[in-house]
């Protein structure tokens, strides 16, 4: 391609920007099509740029000042609340993953315990429910209690070191 | 499902100092930005409409965020003409972000909403209440001046704009758009070429006066 460059582009695209022509330039423009162009590409442009100017009502610099105050204040907050909301999440997580887990470990206790309650109920005996029910709370029970009680301490001094950072 | 719970009072007072926090994050001091502002708000808009392809609303949004992100920027010591170019930056970049996530398709012409124009009216309305032909002519005018640039490419609407209504370097260009600046010299040329050509084949070139 030929990039042709005529010396006084820089004066002819300033004198379109403002809109003020010398003789000289003017005289200019007949002669070199490329200023030409130039020219009428600038007024063209500066033209559409004064519609705007005349027409367009931005807001005032105060309310600007507020809105942008207001928006770094809301951004603050959701960082702010970022980790508040993280430990929430991982604790549920923790108590739904704890409950999952006991229930594989102990599966074979809480089938067995629900095996002999239907059992029960199907042949009315309650001491072989009382029965069967005392052995699942031997074996599971202290094992249940203690790992429901360590997430909750493990979620609770999570959500205390998150906050404190 | 949402969950709810008390707040407590350190969380409070966490939340009370990154709230002041963030205010003092800003750049510059509020008589500054006033002054910058009025100087550059228009210039802005202007740039962020034309080149955003006669979207109002889009100009509104992105005027406000580019202000937004330019005062939560840490910059060096730097003169009023470098910061106006900054905030340029800041305003492309936002253009381009919306063009890339599909949200803009420029309207048609006769489907755009009255409040995206300038005059505030529909063209309906605009040539009904148009009781003197100077009024229905200039609209015509201009819709033919806004057609025109609908037809250039964002990119050479970018370049054009910077370069002929912003007055700006080649590099000064590049630095906005981020080109290398040896990229704009053949870009603007051929951009300029095309609306040349264009303004030619509906009439639309002006005398120098």
């Amino acid at each position: 391609m030929n990039l042709q460059h005529c010396e006084k582009e820089t004066l002819v695209i300033e004198a379109a920007r403002r809109g003020y022509w010398e003789e000289e330039l003017r005289a200019h423009l007949v002669e070199c099509s490329e200023c030409a162009d130039t020219a009428s590409a600038g007024q063209f442009l500066r033209e559409m740029q004064e519609i705007d100017l005349a027409e367009v009502k931005v807001p005032s610099a105060g309310w600007m000042w507020w809105r942008a105050q207001l928006m770094a204040k809301r951004a603050a907050a959701e960082r702010a609340t970022e980790p508040i909301t993280l430990v929430e999440q991982i604790a549920g997580a923790c108590g739904v993953l704890s409950v999952v887990g006991i229930f594989i470990w102990q599966w074979h206790a809480i089938r067995a315990f629900f095996s002999a309650l239907g059992g029960t109920w199907q042949s009315g005996s309650y001491a072989a429910y009382t029965l069967v029910a005392s052995r699942v709370q031997e074996s599971s029970l202290l094992v249940l209690v203690s790992a429901g009680a360590l997430f909750v301490v493990l979620g609770f001094a999570a959500y205390l070191i998150w906050a404190e950072e | 499902m949402t969950m709810r719970r008390d707040i407590t009072l350190t969380e409070v007072q966490q939340l009370g100092h990154a709230l002041d926090a963030a205010v003092e994050t800003f750049q510059m001091d509020e008589q500054t930005f006033r002054m910058f502002y009025d100087r550059t708000a228009r210039l802005l808009w202007s740039y962020l409409y034309r080149v955003g392809g006669n979207n109002a609303a889009l100009a509104d949004d992105l005027m406000q965020e580019s202000y937004y992100r330019f005062l939560r920027i840490r910059l060096p010591e730097m003169d009023q003409e470098y910061m106006k170019n900054y905030l340029f930056r800041i305003g492309t970049n936002l253009l381009r972000d919306h063009w890339r996530q599909g949200k803009m398709e420029p309207m048609p012409l006769n489907m755009e909403p009255a409040s995206a124009r300038p005059d505030g009216a529909s063209e309906k309305q605009f040539v009904e209440s148009a009781s003197t032909g100077g009024a229905a002519e200039e609209f015509q005018a201009r819709s033919d001046m806004r057609r025109v640039l609908d037809k250039m490419k964002p990119r050479e609407r970018e370049l054009l704009w910077l370069a002929y209504v912003e007055g700006s370097s080649h590099k000064e260009i590049a630095a906005i758009v981020g080109l290398k600046e040896q990229s704009i010299r053949t870009m603007l040329f051929r951009a300029r070429n095309k609306l040349a050509g264009m303004l030619r084949g509906r009439g639309l070139v002006s005398r120098a006066e």
